[in-house]
């Protein structure tokens, strides 16, 4: 999937989760910056997460900035999709 | 086929949420901080009639506690929105008025003040559009863990949370609507007893301007034995909720308990005058039934008031009246029993047959007169609306306060006048009831029986309008 501008999904309401996806330049790999009320004990499952939903996607170089307000698996994969497929201009919504 | 359907509204709930920020974020635009209550319940739907209502009252208790803690702490404007990600209201405050951390810091002490605090969520959102955090986690509803951990960990199954917050709010409305019910049907018990000592002139009763055909009591007597009897209606009234026997004959020695400490608090009020004793025991029988009602039913139904109030008195004629000895020292209701027969049953049997002169006469007869809001009477006009009432009850009323003190010739003499007066008043003719107050004042006969059960009728009628079937 090619990243064609910023985009973002998501939201601060409690339970959800809010991602902003911007293109970097090629090799720069991918750059995540996590923020989540559930750091601590569950930072490492969702990066984990995030990274098998790149790779599915194939996407190796991108900037994720992404504020987790607790959301469970289901929400954070919908969420990045949503987010890279309107940063890929597959989708309309917010950012556009 | 299910599953399609969950994926479906998983993706709405998420468009939701979405449009929800949005919204949010045009709303602050104009320098506001904004706080938005929300529900925390997992599983759906987010929504519901019973939720929403619980919203409500959480909003009611928000804005109480920024009162009472936080009196400058004012919103501009509130808001409820309610879509698929449920119920929302959503205050803007001016940023000039309030730091977004104090706003942070009063919403965390209502939460922790508000008695299901857990289920709810206040989060702030900034004027510069960046929600305000404590970092600080909340406690699980069912365990003591946090509650982001039991979510992430399934701990418990989103059914068995869900449940739990649910039970847990269908008791606090239950116990707010109890609430409630006790503190309203205290009070239109004392309205009930305040319109009736107010009505003015009244045929040989303590009015406002005269004492009637009384000398050892007055106007100030009654405020006194009102405001003495006033906290006992709640007692009454949570004692009535709190009875859970089928068999309410058997709360009659509790009524009677609460009762003579009304008696006695009435007696120290007014320098040993007996003001309301009959009015304490029937309003105490009627508050006592009136809750019971409308704790079962959601509504009061004139029946089953009526058949409540029959159970626990039944017999009491025959008990209390009938087999009295000669030598026991008796009250005034019982002397004249003995002397006139049934027809001297008084209180005793107008509450054995389940208040037939109140709810079969008196009641119907200010139901149909009544034509706007009680509240909205005025003096002059609060004096049209219930004479007729009064003289209704007085025509129809063997009342043992005129037996005791004269006889049957007066009382039925009182009967007839009264009924003439009534017709008279209602063509525009209220020379007649003037002449009977004359009477009555002069000739010294009061018709205190009569005017509890006015009292009734105002307190019933009260009770008929806020608990209609809905």
């Amino acid at each position: 999937m090619e990243l064609k501008q910023k985009a973002q999904a998501g939201s601060f309401e409690s339970s959800d989760i809010l991602v902003m996806v911007e293109p970097v330049e090629k090799g720069a790999g991918r750059l995540i910056e996590l923020k989540s009320i559930v750091m601590q004990q569950f930072g490492e499952d969702l990066l984990k997460q995030i990274h098998a939903n790149l790779d599915k996607f194939a996407i190796a170089d991108v900037r994720l900035i992404i504020n987790d307000k607790g959301a469970l698996p289901p929400t954070v994969s919908a969420r990045l999709e949503t987010a890279l497929k309107r940063a890929a201009q597959l989708q309309t919504g917010t950012l556009n | 086929m299910e599953l399609l359907q969950e994926a479906e509204i998983f993706a709405q709930l998420l468009n939701a949420r979405e449009k929800r920020q949005d919204d949010k974020l045009k709303m602050i635009a104009d320098g506001f901080h904004l706080v938005s209550l929300q529900l925390n319940i997992p599983g759906l739907p987010k929504s519901n009639a019973q939720l929403f209502e619980f919203v409500k009252e959480v909003d009611k208790a928000f804005r109480i506690f920024l009162l009472s803690h936080h009196p400058n702490c004012k919103w501009q404007t509130k808001q409820i929105l309610s879509d698929v990600a449920g119920d929302a209201v959503l205050y803007l405050f001016k940023q000039e008025q309030i730091d977004k951390n104090d706003l942070k810091a009063i919403t965390e002490a209502f939460e922790g003040y508000f008695k299901l605090g857990r289920i709810v969520d206040l989060d702030v959102l900034a004027s510069d559009g960046h929600p305000v955090s404590s970092g600080k986690a909340k406690a699980c509803f069912i365990c003591h863990y946090a509650a982001e951990e039991c979510r992430k960990t399934k701990r418990h199954t989103i059914e068995e949370v869900r449940q739990a917050m649910l039970d847990a709010i269908n008791k606090f409305i239950e116990q707010q609507k109890q609430a409630d019910l006790v503190n309203k049907v205290a009070s239109y018990a004392i309205s009930g007893l305040l319109h009736e000592v107010a009505l003015n002139p009244k045929p040989g009763l303590v009015c406002r301007n005269s004492a009637g055909a009384h000398t050892d009591m007055d106007f100030i007597s009654f405020i006194n034995s009102i405001a003495a009897l006033s906290p006992y209606f709640i007692e009454i009234n949570n004692f009535a909720l709190s009875f859970d026997g089928a068999d309410v004959a058997k709360a009659l020695p509790q009524i009677r308990t609460i009762g003579l400490k009304m008696e006695a608090a009435m007696y120290e009020a007014t320098g040993d005058v007996n003001t309301h004793k009959g009015a304490i025991f029937l309003m105490a029988l009627v508050c006592f039934a009136v809750t019971r009602v409308v704790k079962k039913n959601g509504c009061l139904k004139i029946n089953a008031l009526s058949s409540i109030i029959q159970q626990i008195t039944r017999g009491m004629v025959q008990k209390e009246l009938c087999l009295v000895g000669n030598d026991a020292e008796l009250t005034h209701g019982q002397q004249c029993f003995k002397k006139y027969g049934l027809q001297a049953a008084g209180a005793r049997g107008e509450a054995e047959q389940g208040l037939p002169t109140v709810l079969h006469h008196a009641l119907p007869l200010l139901q149909e007169r009544i034509k706007k809001p009680f509240s909205s009477y005025t003096d002059v006009e609060l004096n049209e609306l219930l004479v007729p009432v009064l003289l209704k009850v007085m025509s129809l009323n063997n009342d043992t306060n005129i037996l005791f003190r004269h006889d049957v010739k007066v009382l039925e003499a009182i009967k007839q006048k009264a009924g003439q007066a009534k017709v008279a008043w209602e063509s525009g003719d209220k020379e007649p009831y003037y002449d009977l107050v004359q009477w009555c004042n002069t000739s010294k006969i009061s018709p205190g029986g009569s005017a509890d059960l006015l009292a009734l009728t105002i307190t019933l009628c009260h009770c008929k309008t806020e608990f209609a079937k809905k």
